[in-house]
């Protein structure tokens, strides 16, 4: 076998050595074996989010030296596109203005219900901003990571948004650093309301970019292009009420069909997130099914795959790092 | 040390530990960036194979293993272990088809490197996938994965190969 004649200060390639040639192999797999087995206990976990630490300041840096190339060669090939949504947003802007004024007093009137009725809304739920720290870093989960973590009162399970549009949860939490799971994500589901008719569907994640779809939504709904569905917020949900979810780009009934075929895209623009505000909110704890003869476990209205067991205590993450308010919801 | 022929010498490890590093860095800062169709290149894994194609087998299982755990640290979502494990794996098989295979070459070969990535890729995928649940969209992402994978990574190596080289010490004038 050919070895090279490396030089006298570095390494230079070894040749195969046979059955003794195995014994590393061995060893760093068994080594790799018994991390496997062991690797999610405590002390691993710590030593983990300790080491993400020293990479922070890395990613700091990597993110202040490529914004401005992102922003101009972001800007010069979507000129167009940005020019049609500017003009776009424009119209909606003065739309909104308009509906506002009419939505404040509807807005109250929904915050006396949902206080009567002891349901959670984004309305006056604290939140921290935080900067999405990277893209997305290996290719099998719609992840991303964010500056903030359990330092600043962020826990495993809370919503994250940008603007008043949902993004997703948090579900790995480090001191300085915590990992995001879209809701496109496949593991995800969302119970969800449509905003004009209240009529209740669940929102499923195929993948950011691909289409989703509503199910569950009554034939006799009027759901038009542009409707936006809310997050539900019902008893048991992960997600507080009122975060706009996704929009509706078409929506068809075929006869026969106990529900309409509603495919939406998500509110926010999850391609395009630089800063987003995680809600200082977990679920509440579910309430047990009083019947006792069985032992029918309560299913939550929506579900998001979490890595490590969420605290469900109502109010159990008290806010650390001067949260600020997200603004009521919008009509 | 490993064993008594082993040939994993003491001053290779603050050599491994550095490159590790900086792989860790560079794909953190900048090579994370590079994502065609969303695909994001496999910066450790590239840097486990240059180490082993330059340095072969043993060295190329012990790179492979601190590049899993650097992939740990990068990645808060994956298990602890299970890419320590592929990558020291892959190290040690590239390391002895690259003694193997192309014994006298003087470059490092791409399609070892790219074959190395699809397989690599591909079962590591193919477990995150599983841990989920298996559906269309997922294998559909599966696939068009690994077939980035397979013309990104060697371009990669590209980038990656002179700074393993510069790491590990390996003297270009004695190829």
């Amino acid at each position: 076998m050919a070895e090279l004649r490396g030089s006298k200060r570095g390494l230079r390639r070894q040749p195969n050595r046979g059955p003794a040639g195995r014994s590393s192999i061995v060893l760093f797999a068994l080594l790799s074996a018994t991390l496997i087995v062991v690797g999610s206990s405590r002390p691993f976990a710590g030593v983990r989010n300790s080491a993400t630490g020293l990479l922070a300041p890395f990613r700091a840096f990597g993110n202040t030296v490529a914004e401005p190339f992102t922003g101009v060669t972001g800007a010069v090939a979507d000129r167009n596109k940005l020019r049609r949504e500017n003009d776009d947003l424009r119209r909606r802007l003065v739309d909104a203005q308009g509906r506002i004024a009419v939505a404040d007093d509807a807005l109250r009137e929904r915050r006396e219900l949902l206080t009567m009725s002891n349901l959670d809304s984004i309305t006056g739920v604290p939140s921290v901003e935080a900067r999405t720290a990277t893209a997305a870093l290996d290719n099998f989960n719609a992840t991303f990571e964010i500056d903030r973590g359990s330092a600043d009162g962020i826990a495993v399970g809370m919503p994250v948004a940008a603007g008043l549009g949902l993004v997703g949860s948090v579900t790995v939490v480090a001191p300085h650093a915590s990992r995001v799971r879209l809701f496109t994500d496949p593991d995800s589901q969302v119970g969800v309301r449509h905003a004009s008719s209240g009529d209740v569907g669940v929102i499923r994640g195929d993948g950011n970019g691909k289409p989703m779809t509503v199910s569950l939504i009554d034939p006799a709904t009027d759901v038009q292009a542009g409707d936006v569905f809310v997050t539900a917020g019902l008893p048991n949900s992960r997600f507080p009420a009122g975060l706009a979810v996704a929009t509706v780009t078409s929506a068809s009934w075929e006869q026969g069909k106990l529900e309409q075929s509603v495919a939406v895209k998500p509110f926010a623009d999850l391609d395009r997130l630089t800063f987003v505000s995680v809600l200082l909110w977990t679920p509440p704890a579910p309430v047990p099914m009083a019947v006792p003869t069985t032992k029918a476990a309560p299913v939550a209205a929506d579900t998001t795959t979490v890595v490590g067991a969420p605290s469900t205590s109502p109010g159990a993450s008290a806010p650390q790092a001067a949260p600020t308010t997200l603004a009521p919801a919008q009509p | 040390m490993i064993g008594r022929s082993a040939p994993i010498r003491a001053a290779a490890i603050p050599r491994l530990l550095l490159l590790t590093g900086v792989g860790a860095v560079l794909h953190v800062v900048l090579l994370h960036r590079i994502a065609p169709f969303g695909v994001v290149p496999g910066t450790l894994m590239v840097m486990t194979a240059v180490a082993a194609i330059e340095t072969g087998p043993d060295l190329g299982a012990a790179a492979g293993f601190l590049c899993g755990l650097a992939m740990n640290v990068i990645d808060l979502e994956s298990r602890i272990g299970v890419p320590s494990l592929l990558f020291c794996l892959m190290g040690w098989l590239v390391g002895r088809a690259r003694n193997r295979m192309f014994p006298g070459a003087d470059r490092v070969p791409f399609a070892l490197i790219a074959l190395a990535s699809v397989v690599t890729t591909g079962f590591y995928g193919s477990l995150m996938t599983a841990a989920r649940g298996f559906t269309v969209s997922s294998l559909r992402h599966l696939g068009v994965v690994v077939a980035v994978t397979l013309v990104l990574n060697p371009l990669i190596s590209i980038l990656v190969g002179p700074i393993v080289r510069t790491v590990l010490g390996v003297n270009w004038n004695d190829r």
